[in-house]
């Protein structure tokens, strides 16, 4: 076996980091860089540009370039999220296989997971260069409320880059043990994880190199991404006021105001007013640029229900763990969006207490994830973590309600399992619908998939009992088992709830995938 | 308790406790007892968690030994989620106290099983066809169950409990 590492694959940014059991090792690039942009570039027959290569084309080549892949991955194709992504990306997303999108680039369709190996592939290269050994194996991180379709394509997405999947890691979770790691005291800790996409808030217990996570919390609508949005708004109509043209409009234009949103946010981390002077359309070869000031206190008015809504998140895990602010001993800041000053400052008001500045937001997870690896492969590992299931799991029953059966904030790996019957005489199959999400109505829920139980013998109604055993891994992932109760047998059932990529597609993009070369 | 260096006799061992797992009260799972307070409970439920968390065993190389941990560690995850809340374990020991051989009550369900047991057509004015629905489908008088829901919901159209007594005539 080679090497096994921590992958962060971030909507934004990504990171790879090892540990040896001393203390974990983040690896830089030939470039130096430790974060690279999570953007993938196609640029001719099989070559692809990966990183800060990738992002310098997102303008010139917007139908070739993927950036923020991670808010697609296992979505389906009637998702808001999707439908959103189809409007304002400048490649083209198509519809895939089981309810999941593609992106054509030259003519050719790739699966999310495709496109999110390559990075993997790229931290992988990384990783051998500054080891000078292979590495097989890895922890890799997702949002703690991702559900069952996006960590199972994350984790497709690792078999793709030819890695073997020891884990998928809840990223607060990881940063948790990064931050604990061998500090040796016994204390209660919150973790506010706001990335480029997504938002987690996880609750903990250390003890003794035991991480227990008590409760967790979060929303994969809310990140970095929609604070930029709100600056591009901003500066699209300051331009329009100017130049009585919409910059929206333009795809090209949109890419230009997204980097320069993103740059002016930065900057109003260190600065209270920035000039923002850059080019954005091009009309009859004229080049019109936005021109203008913007205040810190100008960007907090425009983003302050944004981070509202991170409140009510923390709100829902802190009651979900029984525990109010005094309870804690500590909070900590993870992902890049922490650094706006406003975060620190609300947080601080929240919970009475000045956040932990001590680690680096953007490559904690990483090294978290890296600790995981280490403990996984090891035969004397010390520190053990102990993680829940962010999202409630259930099946559909009749006047759209779901029942739950696995509670969210249940300890993992757990299983539950419910005995269904026939309505009908004579019936031989019975459809069972799966569902993960907050809501009592099944229609308010994600269906991870249908389950079918077929060729059950004919007898009256009610008669049959057929066991269903559902089981959530120590990945989060929803298996499930059928057996018929009379019989014994296992019950012939159809039991790939998860949606996106079949095994066998996943294998083929194993294979087919490692044609094309990394720049 | 699988032994560290020999993989092959825990096996059994495993096995065996799998079989007596099954006979156990949450709190036997965990090693504690009824009356125990939050601190004791998560103290045992670490303790167990050394002992037979499957991470703890990931490097072994034998499909068997994991499934067989992994098998015990969902019996001690499940115990400690139910003992977890002081509401739910106080729920759970009175159950087993009223009946030894419920061991694996559960309190959520039984909580939510309450509440729809409770439901008997609410104060609004299609209560009284709601019930006569109910009943004509218990006597499996179909048509008349069908007449008696419909017209609860011509009155309460957005009524969730009418909604599903109709979804579940439709599918008898």
């Amino acid at each position: 076996m080679g090497k096994a590492v921590g992958i962060d694959l971030g909507t934004s940014t990504s990171c790879v980091a090892f540990f040896d059991g001393e203390s974990p090792v983040v690896f830089a690039n030939e470039q130096n860089e430790t974060v690279i942009p999570s953007i993938v570039s196609f640029l001719d027959q099989g070559r692809v540009a990966v990183g800060t290569p990738a992002k310098d084309r997102v303008i010139k080549h917007g139908r070739e370039t993927v950036y923020s892949a991670k808010r697609l991955i296992g979505r389906k194709s009637f998702s808001s999220e999707v439908k959103k992504a189809r409007a304002l990306m400048p490649y083209e997303i198509v519809d895939g296989e089981n309810d999941a999108v593609n992106i054509r680039i030259l003519d050719k369709e790739y699966a999310i997971p495709e496109i999110s190996a390559l990075v993997l592939r790229e931290l992988k290269r990384t990783a051998e260069a500054s080891l000078g050994e292979d590495v097989t194996d890895a922890v890799i991180t997702v949002p703690a409320y991702f559900n069952d379709g996006q960590r199972q394509a994350t984790k497709d997405a690792g078999t793709i880059a030819g890695l073997n999947v020891l884990r998928i890691l809840n990223e607060p979770t990881a940063a948790a043990l990064a931050y604990g790691y061998g500090r040796g005291t016994d204390q209660r800790v919150a973790i506010y994880d706001l990335g480029g996409g997504t938002f987690d808030v996880s609750v903990l217990e250390i003890g003794g190199e035991v991480y227990e996570v008590i409760a967790t919390a979060g929303d994969t609508y809310l990140g970095g991404d929609d604070f930029d949005d709100r600056l591009i708004d901003h500066l699209a109509d300051r331009f329009a006021e100017q130049f009585n043209t919409d910059p929206r409009t333009d795809l090209v234009a949109l890419q230009r105001l997204k980097l320069i949103a993103e740059d002016t946010k930065m900057k109003l981390s260190k600065e209270e007013m920035v000039h923002v002077k850059a080019p954005v359309l091009e009309v009859d070869g004229q080049v019109l640029a936005v021109d203008t000031q913007v205040s810190r206190g100008l960007f907090q008015q425009l983003t302050f229900d944004l981070v509202q809504r991170t409140f009510a998140v923390v709100d829902e895990a802190m009651q979900a763990a029984r525990l109010n602010v005094n309870d804690l001993d500590g909070v900590i800041l993870v992902g890049g969006s922490t650094r706006m000053p406003i975060i620190h400052e609300m947080v601080e008001k929240y919970f009475f207490k000045k956040p932990d500045t001590s680690i680096n937001p953007v490559v904690v997870v990483a090294s978290g994830a890296a600790v995981q690896a280490h403990a996984l492969t090891s035969k004397n590992a010390d520190s053990l973590l102990l993680d829940v299931t962010s999202q409630d799991l259930g099946v559909g029953m009749a006047g759209d309600i779901m029942e739950t059966l696995i509670a969210r904030n249940s300890q993992i790996p757990v299983e539950d399992s419910k005995v269904f019957t026939t309505s009908s005489d004579n019936q031989t199959e019975v459809r069972i619908r799966v569902f993960q999400g907050e809501s009592r109505k099944s229609s308010e829920n994600e269906l991870l998939g249908e389950l079918l139980l077929s060729d059950l013998p004919k007898s009256p109604r009610g008669i049959p009992k057929i066991k269903v055993t559902f089981e959530i891994t120590a990945d989060g992932i929803v298996q499930v088992a059928a057996k018929d109760e009379a019989t014994g047998k296992e019950s012939n059932a159809n039991l790939d709830i998860s949606g996106g990529m079949s095994s066998d597609a996943v294998a083929e993009a194993a294979a087919s995938g490692q044609e094309i070369e990394l720049a | 308790m699988p032994d560290e260096d020999n993989k092959s006799a825990p096996k059994e061992q495993l096995r065996s406790i799998v079989a007596k797992m099954d006979k156990m009260d949450y709190f036997k799972i965990l090693g504690s007892a009824p009356g125990d307070d939050d601190r004791v409970i998560r103290k045992n439920f670490y303790a167990r968690s050394r002992k037979y968390h499957p991470d703890r065993y990931h490097y072994v190389d034998d499909p068997e030994f994991v499934q067989l941990v992994t098998a015990v560690y969902k019996q001690v995850s499940e115990a400690y989620n139910v003992l977890k809340s002081p509401k739910d374990r106080n729920a759970y020991a009175k159950a087993i106290e009223a009946d030894p051989d419920d061991i694996r009550f559960d309190p959520a369900e039984a909580a939510s099983g309450k509440n729809k047991k409770e439901y008997d057509g609410g104060t609004g004015p299609g209560a009284k066809y709601y019930k006569l629905a109910k009943q004509m489908l218990s006597t499996r008088n179909l048509p008349a169950a069908r007449t008696n829901i419909k017209l609860a919901l011509t009155m309460e159209s957005g009524n969730e409990h009418f909604q599903a007594l109709q979804a579940e005539i439709e599918n008898a």
